[in-house]
């Protein structure tokens, strides 16, 4: 009842909604998660050089930059972009995932399962072996258009569009079009011969490459999307009452998942084309940001994208150190991290 | 190391049954031995780095495994030999492809193709030989005893004699100029081969050394600029995989100019196709030309 | 003719066109009587025709057989449409084992690989299995479950090729799925799995008829349920290891013969398994023919020809289900 009081009596301007949404999180988890964060990505900009960095470094890079000093000019101009995409990222995928979820209203919804991931990596995979009108593209669009390719390809195929439409059919169809796309993707691999290894690098999802470019490119992108994805946190909340009693409430199913798709839609694609697939982000951030601070979207999604940061974050430096000086690709990572946690997920929500 | 060894060992092996039976010529390669009654006329090959040899013994293949590309083969290497059929790719050759040709003699490489050996000895005598992931003291190794399977040893021992002196030539040239390091780049990373690789091997054989550290094992290092920042080489030889790359976003860093090959311009654009895939010994020499050319720069 | 009569022999027919097809042509064309004096007499073409398209085209057969086979057995026992052995990560068990062994110890014998294929696919089997039987989860979770494996071990894998560089493209040949250089060496390890899992599996049929009307009614009818079970999926997951340690992990045909064949011919299991068997090999041996015969003298992968013919159709099939 109380989450029922909350939505109706919930303001609609964006402004509102942003302020709500902010001032919402100031609960002592917040603060823990916002320390979690904050130590995640001071450690980044310091952690497992060759340079042996230290946090004076890059205190003092921060303060009165020396462009002599090339101890610094690491940290500023690589370390500092790497971490920062880093969060954005994690920030993207979590609020993404949140976002699936609260509309399909399956748990286990995430940007993987809609093949966005392997479509982005078909896509890239295939400009990369010279297939024809793709690799006239810039590659940072070829990416982008694999992802709405294929999350567009299983939404319609599934059912996404129908009015009853059912959460099996959309597993089965994202199972299909995954699957379809990674064998292409292999088959690109198997034809690149010996450009295969630096492609795997990028296709298991890597923040080695990133840099200041990659930030202007990145957050512009995420901002308009992260709005949009704000403004629907009424919507969703009503949304989880299901569609019927949702409609008769006064909101438009159609116009919330058109927004909803959207914003998800700009927040994975952008994040793929940036750092590649980086698995299970989108479906830990939402679980854990729900058992923390419940359902209700306004103060959700926020929260999700704060998790979702700090865990990209903590991957990415956790990549470094595990076969150094080489990196191990952050999508690894949060796979190995994901599924065991994944699993669990899936036999409680059965049990309840 | 333990592998040259035993090559040479089965090279003296080789030779001694040779210089005993004058006709039937016994070969031990990776995957067993072949003996020989006559000398072979069509050959089909099934790597880059044995067209190379079969050059050097003027002998042209009559099919090559060459990704249905024909560039792929380097054009030193291209200009030495006569036109050929392609068998498919490396990664799968067609083995229909290759019996219709009806060789006498398959080279394959003991890396990518153990699994169709017993296949290729029903079409051919199939010599298994490395090439993939070889380096250049294995290569001349395998160079002789292909000389030796198509019979024309003394031609390919004065083509390596020669060759010897012309590598002390740019060993002498290239002398106490650095370190040197060649990588291989993409839209997405930049790939650093080690001393372990062909190319990474030659730089080794002409007695300059590597900025990698020795305790590396790795053939392929994918090296970030922060890496590069590190290792700082004096010589940086890139191969591109694309037209754009990730060296075009370092260069226009500020950290760029902190490196010794930016001071004077000390980056050189090479062939991926001569420094990584061809792996022979006209390659090598390419490779050393290259090397001495940017050097004189 | 009843519908089942009409589809076997439909089937059958096609087959043995696509074989005579997959004889003729490849990157070196031959006529029918080349072929024909050379299956009987040897002779110049001996190597093509006898020692590689005769043997590819019977490993196509049988590996298509086994993976459909499979396929039936793991969505009967776990009752659940969505199951099959690369959905449920047994094939993916089976890869990750048969790769770590393949990058780490490139000399070893290839002899050994089917046992380390059967053993990794037996533990990612007996891990659903375990996870199935404690709680029961709905279909599409168990789905889920399914996806989130394969994506952990492929996951693994892309590790072990970050630390292996160089053998990235013989991996991925082989986790793709491929009949290249498979010759009658091949057969051997498998015919006695299949000569006997797959009357076996038949032998299973009206059991498994019984079991799908539930526990309760299945033990109620004289049907050991769990022993059942057991040996449901200890076939499946011998076929499909068995499979995938010849070929690779080939895609989508353990999940598209089972709901072709239920298609066609309703899902009476006795009905259903030799329909099944048949459409499980079309699929390969055509998958394959089109990988020798797309662009001479490449090839390509069988396994990325089977998931280009097979998920369209999947989603056709979505498409046209009205059950939801």
């Amino acid at each position: 009842m109380k989450t029922i009081q909350q939505t109706l009596n919930a303001p609609d301007s964006l402004l509102l909604t942003l302020i709500k949404s902010l001032t919402s999180l100031s609960s002592a988890k917040v603060i823990v998660l916002y320390m979690m964060l904050l130590l995640g990505f001071t450690l980044s900009l310091v952690g497992q050089s060759e340079f042996s960095l230290t946090l004076n470094d890059a205190w003092q890079a921060l303060i009165s930059p020396d462009s002599g000093s090339i101890k610094q000019q690491v940290i500023l101009s690589l370390r500092m972009p790497r971490s920062l995409i880093a969060c954005l990222i994690g920030l993207n995928l979590g609020v993404a995932g949140v976002l699936m979820q609260g509309l399909t209203r399956n748990p286990l919804a995430s940007p993987t399962l809609f093949a966005i991931n392997s479509g982005a990596a078909c896509l890239m995979a295939l400009s990369s072996i010279g297939v024809a009108f793709i690799s006239a593209f810039p590659i940072e669009v070829v990416t982008f258009i694999g992802a709405a390719l294929g999350g567009f390809l299983v939404f319609f195929l599934g059912g996404g569009l129908s009015s009853h439409h059912n959460p099996l059919r959309l597993i089965l169809a994202g199972i299909a079009i995954n699957a379809l796309l990674t064998s292409l993707t292999r088959a690109a691999l198997i034809i690149s011969d010996d450009k295969a290894h630096t492609l795997l690098h990028w296709l298991s999802g890597s923040l080695s490459e990133a840099d200041w470019q990659n930030w202007l490119q990145l957050w512009p992108v995420s901002l308009v999307a992260l709005l949009i994805a704000l403004s629907t946190s009424r919507g969703l909340n009503l949304n989880a009452l299901g569609e019927q009693t949702a409609s008769s409430l006064g909101m438009n199913v159609n116009a919330l998942r058109i927004r909803v798709c959207l914003a998800v839609l700009l927040l994975t694609a952008i994040s793929v084309t940036i750092a590649g697939p980086i698995v299970f982000v989108g479906l830990i951030a939402p679980h854990l940001a729900r058992s923390l601070f419940g359902n209700n979207h306004y103060m959700l999604i926020p929260a999700s994208g704060l998790l979702g940061a700090a865990l990209v974050c903590w991957a990415d430096l956790l990549s470094r150190f595990i076969v150094p000086p080489a990196e191990t690709p952050v999508g690894i990572i949060t796979a190995l991290i994901g599924t065991p946690f994944f699993i669990y997920l899936v036999l409680k929500e059965e049990k309840q | 190391m333990r592998f040259s060894v035993i090559y040479k060992l089965l090279f003296l092996f080789s030779f001694s049954l040779f210089s005993s039976q004058s006709f039937a010529l016994k070969i031990d390669h990776d995957a067993g031995s072949i003996e020989f009654d006559s000398t072979p006329q069509r050959v089909v090959v099934l790597a880059f780095s044995f067209v190379d040899a079969l050059a050097i013994a003027g002998v042209s293949p009559v099919g090559i495994a060459d990704d249905g590309d024909k560039n792929r083969v380097i054009k030193r290497v291209r200009d030495n030999i006569e036109d050929w059929q392609s068998v498919g790719s490396r990664y799968q050759p067609s083995l229909e492809a290759i019996a219709a040709l009806k060789p006498d003699l398959i080279i394959a490489d003991s890396g990518r193709h153990h699994s169709i050996y017993q296949d290729l000895t029903r079409i051919a005598p199939t010599l298994m030989l490395k090439s993939r992931g070889v380096t250049y003291q294995e290569n001349l190794l395998i160079i002789e005893k292909i000389a030796l399977a198509v019979d024309k040893q003394s031609r390919v021992e004065k083509r390596l004699i020669e060759h010897k002196k012309r590598m002390l030539d740019f060993k002498n040239k290239l002398s106490n100029k650095g370190s040197f390091q060649f990588a291989v780049t993409s839209e997405k990373g930049m790939w650093l081969h080690s001393p372990y690789s062909y190319a990474g091997s030659v730089i080794e054989e002409l007695a300059l050394t590597s900025p990698l550290p020795s305790s590396n094992k790795q053939v392929y290092l994918q090296s970030s600029f922060e890496q590069l920042l590190s290792l700082n080489p004096d010589w940086l030889f890139v191969g591109q995989y694309s037209d754009h790359s990730v060296l075009d976003k370092w260069q226009k860093s500020p950290l760029w100019k902190m490196l010794t090959i930016s001071k004077s311009q000390q980056v050189v654009s090479v062939s991926a196709n001569v420094w990584s895939l061809a792996s022979g010994l006209l390659a090598a020499e390419q490779i050393a030309e290259q090397l001495t050319q940017a050097v004189k720069k | 003719m009843t519908r089942f009569q009409k589809s076997l022999s439909g089937g059958g027919l096609l087959l043995v066109i696509l074989a005579v097809y997959s004889l003729l042509n490849g990157a070196h064309h031959l006529s029918v009587n080349t072929v024909v004096s050379t299956l009987f007499y040897a002779g110049d073409q001996d190597f093509i025709v006898n020692h590689y398209r005769l043997p590819r085209l019977f490993i196509a057969i049988l590996v298509g057989m086994g993976l459909a086979i499979s396929g039936v057995l793991t969505q009967a026992i776990i009752r659940n449409p969505l199951a099959s052995p690369d959905l449920m990560g047994i094939s993916g068990g089976a890869g990750l084992a048969a790769c770590t062994v393949l990058l780490t110890q490139p000399d070893i014998n290839p002899a050994w690989l089917p046992v380390i294929a059967l053993l990794g696919g037996f533990t990612a089997a007996f891990l659903i299995y375990w996870l199935n039987s404690r709680h029961q989860p709905s279909p599409a979770r168990l789905a889920l479950l399914g996806i989130a494996i394969s994506a952990f071990l492929s996951s693994c894998i892309n590790f072990l090729l970050v630390l292996y560089p160089i053998e990235v493209n013989s991996a991925m040949i082989w986790l793709t799925g491929s009949l290249w250089g498979r010759n009658w060496d091949y057969i051997w390890p498998l015919l006695p799995w299949l000569l006997t899992l797959v009357p076996f599996s038949y032998y299973l049929a009206w059991r498994l008829d019984l079991f799908a009307l539930g526990d309760e009614t299945a033990s109620a009818l004289g049907v050991d349920t769990k022993r059942l079970q057991i040996m449901a999926l200890l076939s499946a997951v011998a076929l499909a290891s068995v499979s995938v340690a010849v070929c690779g992990t080939i895609g989508f045909v353990g999940l598209l013969a089972p709901h072709l064949a239920r298609l066609l011919v309703g899902s009476q299991h006795k009905l259903m398994l030799p329909v099944a068997a048949l459409i499980g090999a079309l699929l390969v041996l055509s998958a394959d023919t089109l990988a020798r015969n797309l662009a001479p003298p490449l090839e390509l992968p069988a396994g990325v020809l089977t998931a280009i013919l097979g998920a369209p159709y999947f989603v056709f099939l979505l498409h046209r289900y009205k059950g939801w």
